[in-house]
This record gives structure tokens, C-alpha cells and sequence, in this order.
């Protein structure tokens, strides 16, 4: 299980996050929500070790300081915006995805990360700057993939995607939540992300507003309602 | 206590100008080259802390500035105050020479090339002016060694002494500080800025960007050959070994010292520079004697390291004075939308068969488009369908291969993107594009001030635009301080303030939380309402299309395969297959909430 | 032969040399941004310390060389700690610190060393004869070892686990570092793999030339020019342009009109790398993926 107790996280004197706990575990779906600025990004970084933190992050008991021992513990993030290297190759960005693996473990798992998205298959020797974003999202997911992840941490992957290319992600997604890795997810686009999340966590203005079932937030419109202190804009496509 | 502080400045200042006369001799021997060094960083000023343009090169123009003083004076026979006030001017066209290809580079390249063209001088040019402009009446090899200059003389007054000199020197490099302190606290020091933050969406809103870097250039080179002048009168002879990289690079590193950001950070350089060399003869400096090198390189690392800013930004000189913006007074309309006089048939904007490709690849394939006064257009489609290309094209910021844009009747193919801007075209773009280092109200008054007739008229349309977009309270702060939803919406309210007739939205809502995007949708409507205006929407969030658009055209692999409203576009089999799969529902949807 | 092609010829080899420096300062900006201009004066230093243990000294050479290799290595570490903060700078930035490292570094040299003249002798005497121009056999294999190396670093920048990080490290450190990349480790790798390349051309180049910081610094023209022709990014593609810039350069010195003209022979250097930078279609900024 991956446990991030009383993280707070300081730009400076601002503090963009103040004693937020989350829980993932393997096999389900952790969803944090938030209006921009709730600190999503923020508590993300200080659990796969990127950015400096108070609190605790372990995996297992086992704490997690910085980015290379989240590595090592099976914590791998795909950052916002995918963090894809657009001049390096698919398969150059491949290998980064499985950096400090040892060359055949490395190369066994990038296998079997083509073999769940075969399209990346065939666009190895391409630069990423040369895919749609949709195909630079799956190109992002194999990535992940090939650090063999135990616990995925993934902001806003569905930014700027169209819609189709968002089905396709997340049923990449539930496959990998299948095979038992642990998710934790932001997004901004409440009612997909609720049809994937086992718990929810709902951040504002760097503190935990609700923690918890999903189901006890009340539906997809409540929790619209609750956040955004208006009632619920039919154009979100909430559905209850 | 104010009182107190009004006269506490004038007196320092006066009596820092003071203090080299009073020194005699040596002390208005410092104070001089001080007054040079200053102008030379007075140009690295206008060049790279205002327009962001990097030039390791200002030593050509100082050079010049001196060999043009002496060829005046000894060559063509003018008396030597004539000739040190024209040699800057002489160093004009030379600039623009230079200055015309170097428009092509920015960055790092125009660092190199600059780089280069002081080295060519260095080791070419200097060394032979000496000779080339003599006249004949020297000595070849000499004259290639120093070639002599003169004194000034005020009427009969010959300035030999290097107090008067001092003087003089003084009350010529204070005008010319003195300009340079008013052009940046002008609207053209503001656009020099916006120019330095962000040329693309500089030229989207109209401004000239070539025009304004030229003259920047050209002025850095005046103020530089002003200086050459000053010291060649001050020596009373050019060397060349005075013009090479290092003395380029040493003054470089003056002027970051001081501080590039203002006028007075050049003053502080100009006067490090001068002093330096100095301090090593006095015994508590004795371990800088022949340790400049090591002085200057260390500190200039230091600097770029802790305080890129220089000593203006730790003294906190450089900071923004807030401009003062009117009151809003009743009901003002935003400002006038284009031109009147179009027919009334034309639609505002046609595209006719417009394609853009990139050698084999199609990135826009024959798309045709008209889009009426008043219409809200949703461009959707796959990612790399080509609807960013398509705007681009249509804002002049890529050149189509094939086809033709249409604004009001009138074609603007051919038009480079800061002329589109004054016929009613405004933009935004997927990553919000605004000027960082200006304040929201800079940004909003630079972005005005191209399109209305005078700064007061700016400064209203600034005032009405922070309300009109929620942005009051920022007002003078910066935009990477924002909250993300406040600066999307201050980017098209930089979109907005030229007044035009149709909005291109670029993905506007892409990273904004529900809250924001509600915010905008009806910001957007009440623009819609209160002026004729269209918008082009490229948008993924299908729910904000269906509540703003009255089209719908989709956009796959370059070409349109479709357009009509939402509920038949959601309702086409091949989009929902390429584009929308699930999210067809939401296109579909009754609205069971009222528009505002 | 003709004196033109013979000298045309000399001025390959001896620009394939200088290609070292094109190798090591296109190694560095690719990876982390830095063009750093201060190789020269690391050159130089490398060929100060043979030329006082072994030339001056009694050192044997084979340390003299180890030597002044491992010091070069040493500065190219400092020197890329030392600017580590202005990782995220803008490339502009970036440059003018690496001029200011170039002072210092060079005030280290006029201070252990002053600025006296001094010969360094050639390591290995003799070589063919072409003609009227000789080709000493020191340049031929310092030629060859700039194609070894050029070949060998271009596998290891596309291939390798290390390498291919180098890359992605310029493009986006923070993606990089969230992908568990330790950014520091590599950047320090790669930095000192260019201060040693900066030595090996040092040592190789300096016998033909007075020993001193300036020949240095001219000396890196060629490879600026050949490392700008190359877009900064293809590393063979930079040696054979060196070869080429280096053929160029020497051809036109010898034509005797062209050596009346004073300075015009050390300068078309210089106006190869202004006529390239006026002219290449793509800008350097965009090679880093960034405008």
C-alpha cells in the first residue's frame, strides 16, 4: 500500500498543500479532485518524491524520500502535460521509461509493454514530435508501463485529448488497474474519473475536503455542487 | 517627511556627478569614463533588457564611434565638438546594415553572430581604419597604431583639462540617459518589453516586431558610438587595441552588473566599470591588481547564478511603477469592432481552399469555411487534424500553400500577421501566450495602445477590460502569479482589447477547472451579446460546445468531413468513430439549464 | 600539386583536429544547453601541464599526458557544478556564463604559467610530405582519433541508457528527473567527457602554434563554424564541416594577395561562422525543442 500522511508542501511562505493524507492500493483507483490551485499537482509531486515535502510517504512501510527510491518501490508518475521527450524516438523515450532496470529486465518489460498497446509497436524509430496527441498519450501510457509500475501516478492524462483517444485511455487504464497496479489519478473531468474511483479524495485550496468512498460524496453532481458552490451546470454532462 | 526625501535624491545625485570634478584631474579622468562606460550599458539596456536581444557585438559600434570621431575632426576638418556630437549618427546606416540580417536571428544565434562580427572587427577592421581614413597625411603604420584626436572647444573655451572635459561629458551622457529614462516609461518601452516576453504574440496583436528590434539596435549603437566618441576626445587618440572581444565582454559584464532591467542600473555598471581597474592601486584593493580577469569572470557568474537582475534589482530599482487607470464611468462599450464600410453580403471571415503543407505531409487540405457576424463556429476534430495549422494560417503566423483568407470581403493572404491584427482578427492560443515581465494592466495597455488613438484612450479600455474579465485585483501584479483560470482570461482579454470582430479561441478551456470554464462561457456571451462579434472555437470539451456553438465543423486529417449543428454532428456516424466516441451523448444532450 | 590543394589538404587535417572541439561543445549543449566556450582555455591548460612536466620537467610524457587529461577532466566537473544552478537559464544566459568561466579559467593559466611565449614540442616528429606541405604524423592521428571518437560518442548518444538520458536531460530536465533520471550525475558525465575531448584536441594542437590562451581561442573558430553547420546535433556531420571549414580557411591563406590584406587570414574563421549563422535555415534555439 502507498501511504502519504500530513504531506504539506512550501513554495516559498506559501503553502500549497497543508496535511493531506492518500491511500493506494493495489488492484484500485484513488481519484483527487480539485479546483486548479487546490494543490493536486503539488501533492503528486511530494508522493513520487519530486518535490520537498513534510509528512510521510511510504510504500510498504518503507519510506519514499526522492524520485529514484519511488523508482525503486514501484512508484512511477507520468507527469502533467505526459513529460514525453517530443525530439527523442518512441523507443529512445522508452528506455528512459525503464531507466535504472537492468538491461534485460528493461528490455522484457518495454515487450510487454507493446504487446498491451501494439500501435506503439510501429512507431518506434518516429519522433514523438511527430504523433497526435492522442498517440503521444498511448506512447506515454507504454512508458509508464515500462517502469513496471506498482503504483501509477497520473496527472490529468486526458488533457487536451479528444474524446475518442480518452475512451481509449481508459480502458488502457482499467486494464492496468486489472493486472493490480495502484492507481492514483487527477483529473479535472469529474464524471469519467468517477465512473473509474474505489476512493476519493477531494482537495481545495491545499486542504482535504473529503476523503473517502466515493459513493458517500453522493453523485457526480453533488460532488460538482459541493465544490463548486453553484448548482450543478448541466453542460458538465453530469449524469447522477 | 516627503519634502525631506524630494530634496535627499537631487543631493545625492548632485553631489555623486560632484565628486569626480572635486577629485581633480585623475578623479574627472575616472568620472569621464564612468559617463562612457554608462552609455555603452545605456545600449545594452535598450537592447537586451528591454528587447531581450543578446549582443556580444557593442564594441563595433563604440569603435566606431571613436574612428568616426577622428575622420570628422582630422579628415574632413570639422571642429572636434561637431564631429564627436555627429560621429553616433554616422554609426547609424552601419547598424541598419548590420542590424537588417541580424533581424533574421534571436538568441543564441544573434549572441553568436554578434560574437563573430566583434571578433571580424577586432581583428579586421579596427586595424586598418586607422589607415583607411586618414586621408594619406599620416604615416600607414602609424596611423594603423593611433591615429589623433582632438579636444572640444565651447566657443572659445578649449576643453584640455580633463575637468572640463568632465563637464562637458556630463551634461551630453545626462540627455542622453535622460531620453532613454523617457523611452522607457513610454508606451514604446512597454512594447520593447512585450517584444522581449513573447514576439509571436507581439505581432498577433499588431505590433511591428522587426521595426521595433531595429531601432533598438540602431539606438544601442548610437548610445555606444557617442561613447567611442567621448573616448576618443578623453585619450585624445584611437588605438585599436582598445576595440577587442575582451573589452566587449568586459563591458557586457558591467552592464548585467549594474543591471539590465533599468536605465539607472547602467549609471551603477557604468561607474563599476570605471572604478575597478582603479581600486586595485589603493592598498586595501591591492589583491584585484591583476586579478580582473578573475574579478570579472567570477562575478559575472555570480551574478547570472544569485542575481541576474544586478545591483538595480537588489537596490530594487527596477521594480514597475503601477500606471494609473480612470475610473469607469457608466456603461462604456468596448471599443470600436474593426472597420465600418463593409458591405453587408461579405462574411466576416472566408476561407477558400486553404492548404499548408509540410513536403509531402497535408497538414490543412483545401478547407473552405465562411463564418458570419454574430456566428459561433466550434472547430472539433482529432488531435493533428490540423486546427491549430488552420488558425495559424488564418493569423498569418504560417504561410498557406494554396488559397485564400478573406476578412470582410477583403483578402489578407499575403498580409504579415501585425497587419491582420488592425482589420478585426484577434486570437489566443492552446498555451496562454501574455507578456510575464509587465503587469495585468501593462499587458491590457500595450495590447490596446496599438489600436486606439492616444494612451488616454488605452488606459479606458484597459480599465473597462479588467472588469469586463474579473481581473481587477490583479491589476498590478504579475502574470505568473495568476491563478491558471485568471490568466486564460487575461489572455483573451489581450485577444479582445483591439477591439475585434472575430475571436479565434484556441482550446481556451484546456486545464480549467468547471468554475472557470463557466466563467468564460458567459464572459463570452456577454460579448456576443453586446457587440456583433464571432468566435472560432477550437475546443475537446464537448459540453462548452454545445452550449456556445451554433456550427459545428469537424476537422479530420486536414480536411472538413463535416459540419452542421451539434445535435446532427453528433448524430454522424464517421465523426463519432474518429472523434467522439462516448462524449457523443454530451453534443446530444438537452440543455436543462437556461443560458444566462 | 598545386600550392592551393596542397594547402587545401593541410587544412582538412588540421580542421578534422580542431573537429575534436566541435565534438566536445556540441556534447555539452546537446545535453544540457550550455555552449560552453570555455573549452579553449581547458585545452590550453591541458597543454600547459605537458609542456611544464614533460618539456620543461623530466615527467615522462605518458604522465605528463595522464596528467593534464585528469585536470582537464577536474575542470570540466567544476565548471559544470559551478553553473549547475543556471540549468533551467535561458540558452543566452547559459552562454555568457560560460564566457565568464572562460576568464577565469584563462586567469588561471596567466597566473601558474604567466604569459610568456612557449614552444611545445612535438610529440611525434616526422610525417608525409605532400608537395611543399608536410603532414606531420601527430595531426593524422589526432585526425583519426576525432573520427574514432566522433563515431564512438554518436553510437553512445543514441544507443546507450546513459546517453540517450543526456539527451532528454536538455529537453526537459523535470520531466527527466521525475522519470528517476539522476540529473546531476549525468550532466557532471557528460561534461567531463567534453573537458577531456577539449584536452586531447589541446594537447594535439598545440605544437603547431605558440602556446598561448589566444591561438587557443582562435583555434575553436573552425570548430564553432563546423559545429553550427552541423545544427549542434549531428556530431559526424560536425567533423566532416570542420574538415571542410579547416580546407577552406588554409586554401584561401595561401592565395598571396589574400595574405596582404592585414588580419583578413585569421578572421575567415570568423566569417565562415557569420556567413552560416546569417544563413542556416533552423536556429539553434529549436534544436533544443524549444523556440
Amino acid at each position: 500500500m502507498l501511504e502519504a500522511k500530513d504531506v504539506s508542501v512550501f513554495y516559498g511562505a506559501i503553502r500549497a498543500v497543508s496535511d493531506v493524507d492518500v491511500t493506494v492500493v493495489p488492484g484500485e483507483v484513488t481519484v483527487m479532485l480539485g479546483a486548479n490551485g487546490a494543490g493536486k499537482t503539488s501533492t503528486l509531486g511530494a508522493v513520487s518524491g519530486v518535490l520537498a515535502h513534510s509528512g510521510t510517504v511510504t510504500v510498504d512501510g518503507e519510506p519514499v524520500a526522492n524520485p529514484g527510491e519511488a523508482r525503486r518501490r514501484g512508484v512511477v508518475q507520468v507527469v502533467q502535460g505526459r513529460g514525453l521527450f517530443r525530439g527523442l524516438t518512441v523507443e529512445q523515450n522508452l528506455r528512459l521509461g525503464a531507466y535504472g532496470q537492468s538491461r534485460r529486465v528493461a528490455r522484457q518489460a518495454i515487450g510487454e509493454a507493446v504487446d498491451h498497446i501494439p500501435e506503439v509497436g510501429q512507431w518506434m524509430g518516429r519522433k514523438v514530435a511527430s504523433l497526435s496527441g492522442g498517440q503521444q498519450a498511448l506512447v506515454a501510457l507504454a512508458r509508464l508501463m515500462a517502469g513496471r509500475p506498482k503504483y501509477a501516478l497520473l496527472d490529468e492524462p486526458t488533457l487536451s485529448l479528444a474524446p475518442v483517444a480518452v475512451d481509449r485511455l481508459y480502458r488502457e487504464l482499467k486494464g492496468l488497474v486489472a493486472q493490480g497496479v495502484g492507481l492514483l489519478l487527477v483529473e479535472q473531468y469529474v464524471p469519467r474519473a468517477m465512473s473509474l474511483a474505489d476512493r476519493l479524495v477531494v482537495l481545495e485550496r491545499g486542504r482535504t475536503i473529503y476523503s473517502g468512498d466515493p459513493q458517500g460524496a453522493g453523485g457526480a453532481e453533488d460532488l460538482v455542487a459541493a465544490y463548486l458552490g453553484s448548482p450543478a451546470t448541466a453542460h458538465l454532462g453530469v449524469q447522477s | 517627511m516627503a519634502t525631506c526625501k524630494h530634496f535627499a535624491v537631487p543631493l545625492v545625485v548632485g553631489a555623486v556627478v560632484a565628486a569626480p570634478y572635486l577629485f581633480g584631474e585623475y578623479g574627472s579622468l575616472i568620472g569621464s569614463l564612468a559617463v562612457i562606460y554608462s552609455l555603452v550599458a545605456l545600449g545594452y539596456v535598450v537592447l537586451t533588457g528591454w528587447t531581450g536581444d543578446v549582443s556580444l557585438g557593442q564594441v563595433v559600434p563604440y569603435g566606431l564611434g571613436a574612428y568616426a570621431t577622428f575622420w570628422l575632426s582630422h579628415t574632413v576638418g570639422l571642429p572636434v565638438g561637431l564631429a564627436i556630437l555627429l560621429a553616433p549618427l554616422l554609426t547609424v546606416p552601419i547598424m541598419v546594415l548590420c542590424g537588417l540580417p541580424a533581424l533574421r536571428l534571436r538568441g543564441l544565434d544573434l549572441a553568436i553572430g554578434t560574437f563573430a562580427l566583434a571578433l571580424v572587427g577586432q581583428l579586421m577592421v579596427f586595424r586598418s581604419l586607422g589607415e583607411w581614413l586618414s586621408g594619406g597625411d599620416i604615416n600607414p603604420s602609424f596611423a594603423r597604431q593611433v591615429v589623433p584626436v582632438g579636444r572640444p572647444s565651447v566657443g572659445p573655451l578649449a576643453l584640455h583639462t580633463n575637468r572640463s572635459f568632465y563637464v562637458a561629458v556630463v551634461i551630453l551622457g545626462g540627455l542622453a540617459y535622460l531620453a532613454v529614462e523617457l523611452i522607457g516609461r513610454s508606451p514604446t518601452g512597454r512594447t520593447l518589453r512585450a517584444i522581449r516576453d513573447d514576439p509571436i504574440r507581439a505581432q498577433v496583436l499588431g505590433i511591428s516586431v522587426g521595426r521595433y528590434r531595429l531601432g533598438a539596435f540602431v539606438a544601442a549603437g548610437a548610445l555606444a558610438g557617442l561613447a567611442g566618441a567621448f573616448v576618443a576626445s578623453l585619450r585624445q587618440g584611437v588605438t585599436p587595441a582598445t576595440f577587442n572581444i575582451f573589452e566587449s565582454l568586459n563591458l557586457l559584464a558591467v552592464a548585467i552588473l549594474g543591471g539590465l532591467a533599468t536605465p539607472r542600473g547602467a549609471l551603477l555598471g557604468g561607474t563599476l566599470g570605471a572604478v575597478m581597474p582603479e581600486l586595485s592601486r589603493f592598498h586595501t584593493f591591492h589583491f584585484l591588481q591583476g586579478r580582473l580577469l578573475f574579478v570579472y569572470g567570477a562575478s559575472l557568474i555570480a551574478l547570472l547564478v544569485f542575481r541576474p537582475g544586478g545591483i538595480a534589482s537588489l537596490l530594487r530599482w527596477d521594480r514597475q511603477p503601477p500606471i494609473p487607470l480612470p475610473h469607469l464611468d457608466g456603461d462604456v462599450t468596448a471599443p470600436a469592432a474593426g472597420r465600418s464600410g463593409s458591405s453587408a453580403l461579405d462574411p466576416l471571415l472566408e476561407l477558400d481552399g486553404l492548404s499548408v503543407a509540410y513536403g509531402a505531409f497535408k497538414a490543412v487540405d483545401e478547407v473552405s469555411l465562411r463564418i458570419e457576424p454574430e456566428e459561433t463556429v466550434a472547430l472539433i476534430g482529432p488531435n493533428g487534424a490540423g486546427k491549430s495549422t488552420l488558425i495559424d494560417a488564418v493569423t498569418g503566423l504560417i504561410v498557406p500553400q494554396n488559397g485564400r483568407v478573406l476578412v470582410d470581403g477583403r483578402e489578407v493572404t499575403g498580409l504579415p500577421p501585425q497587419r491582420r491584427a488592425g482589420l478585426g482578427l484577434g486570437r489566443t492560443f492552446q498555451t496562454a501566450r501574455v507578456f510575464p515581465s509587465l503587469t495585468v494592466s501593462g499587458n491590457l495597455v500595450a495590447a490596446a495602445h496599438h489600436h486606439v488613438s492616444d494612451l488616454g484612450e488605452s488606459k479606458r479600455v484597459a480599465a473597462r477590460l479588467l472588469d469586463d474579465f474579473d481581473l481587477t485585483e490583479y491589476a498590478e501584479s504579475l502574470p505568473p502569479s495568476l491563478p491558471f483560470g485568471s490568466l486564460r482570461m487575461l489572455e483573451v482579454a489581450l485577444a479582445w482589447a483591439p477591439g475585434p470582430r472575430i475571436l479565434l479561441l484556441d482550446e481556451p478551456t484546456a486545464g480549467m477547472d468547471p468554475t472557470d470554464v463557466e466563467r468564460l462561457a458567459v464572459l463570452l456571451d456577454r460579448l456576443k451579446d453586446r457587440t456583433q462579434l464571432a468566435i472560432l472555437l477550437v475546443e475537446h470539451d464537448m459540453g462548452v460546445v454545445r452550449r456556445l456553438a451554433d456550427r459545428v465543423v469537424v476537422l479530420d486529417q486536414g480536411r472538413v468531413i463535416a459540419t452542421g449543428s451539434p445535435a446532427d454532428i453528433a448524430a454522424d456516424p464517421a465523426v463519432v468513430a474518429s472523434y467522439l466516441g462516448t462524449s457523443a451523448d454530451r453534443l446530444r444532450e438537452e440543455e436543462t439549464v437556461r443560458r444566462a | 600539386m598545386d600550392i592551393f590543394v596542397q594547402s587545401a589538404v593541410y587544412g582538412a587535417l588540421l580542421g578534422v583536429g580542431q573537429g575534436l572541439f566541435a565534438v566536445a561543445l556540441i556534447l555539452t549543449f546537446r545535453s544540457t544547453g550550455f555552449l560552453n566556450l570555455s573549452i579553449g582555455a581547458v585545452a590550453t591548460v591541458s597543454a600547459y601541464v605537458v609542456w611544464d612536466l614533460w618539456s620543461k620537467g623530466s615527467v615522462p610524457l605518458a604522465v605528463a599526458m595522464l596528467v593534464a587529461l585528469i585536470a582537464a577532466a577536474v575542470l570540466g566537473l567544476v565548471t559544470e557544478r559551478v553553473l549547475r544552478p543556471l540549468r533551467s537559464s535561458s540558452v543566452v544566459v547559459k552562454l555568457v556564463a560560460t564566457l565568464g568561466a572562460m576568464l577565469v579559467v584563462q586567469f588561471l593559466v596567466t597566473t601558474v604559467w604567466g604569459t610568456e611565449e612557449s614552444f611545445l614540442p612535438l610529440f611525434i616528429s616526422g610525417g608525409l610530405q605532400m608537395g611543399r606541405v608536410p603532414l606531420p604524423w601527430q595531426q593524422i592521428i589526432l585526425a583519426g582519433g576525432t573520427v574514432a571518437s566522433a563515431v564512438a560518442l554518436q553510437v553512445w548518444v543514441r544507443r546507450t541508457t546513459t546517453g540517450i538520458a543526456s539527451l532528454a536531460l536538455a529537453e526537459d530536465a523535470g520531466a527527466a528527473r521525475a522519470l528517476g533520471i539522476p540529473l546531476g550525475r549525468v550532466s557532471a558525465a557528460v561534461w567531463a567527457l567534453s573537458a577531456l575531448l577539449a584536452g586531447i584536441a589541446g594537447l594535439g594542437l598545440s605544437s603547431f602554434g605558440i602556446l598561448n590562451n589566444t591561438e587557443m581561442t582562435l583555434s575553436m573558430v573552425t570548430a564553432l563554424a563546423a559545429a553550427l553547420i552541423a545544427g549542434f546535433e549531428n556530431i559526424p556531420l560536425a567533423v566532416v564541416a570542420a574538415a571542410g571549414a579547416g580546407a577552406f580557411t588554409a586554401a584561401i591563406s595561401s592565395i598571396s594577395s589574400v595574405s596582404h590584406v592585414a588580419g583578413l587570414k585569421e578572421s575567415l574563421g570568423f566569417m565562415v561562422v557569420l556567413a552560416v549563422i546569417v544563413l542556416r535555415p533552423k536556429s539553434l534555439g529549436q534544436t533544443l525543442g524549444r523556440a
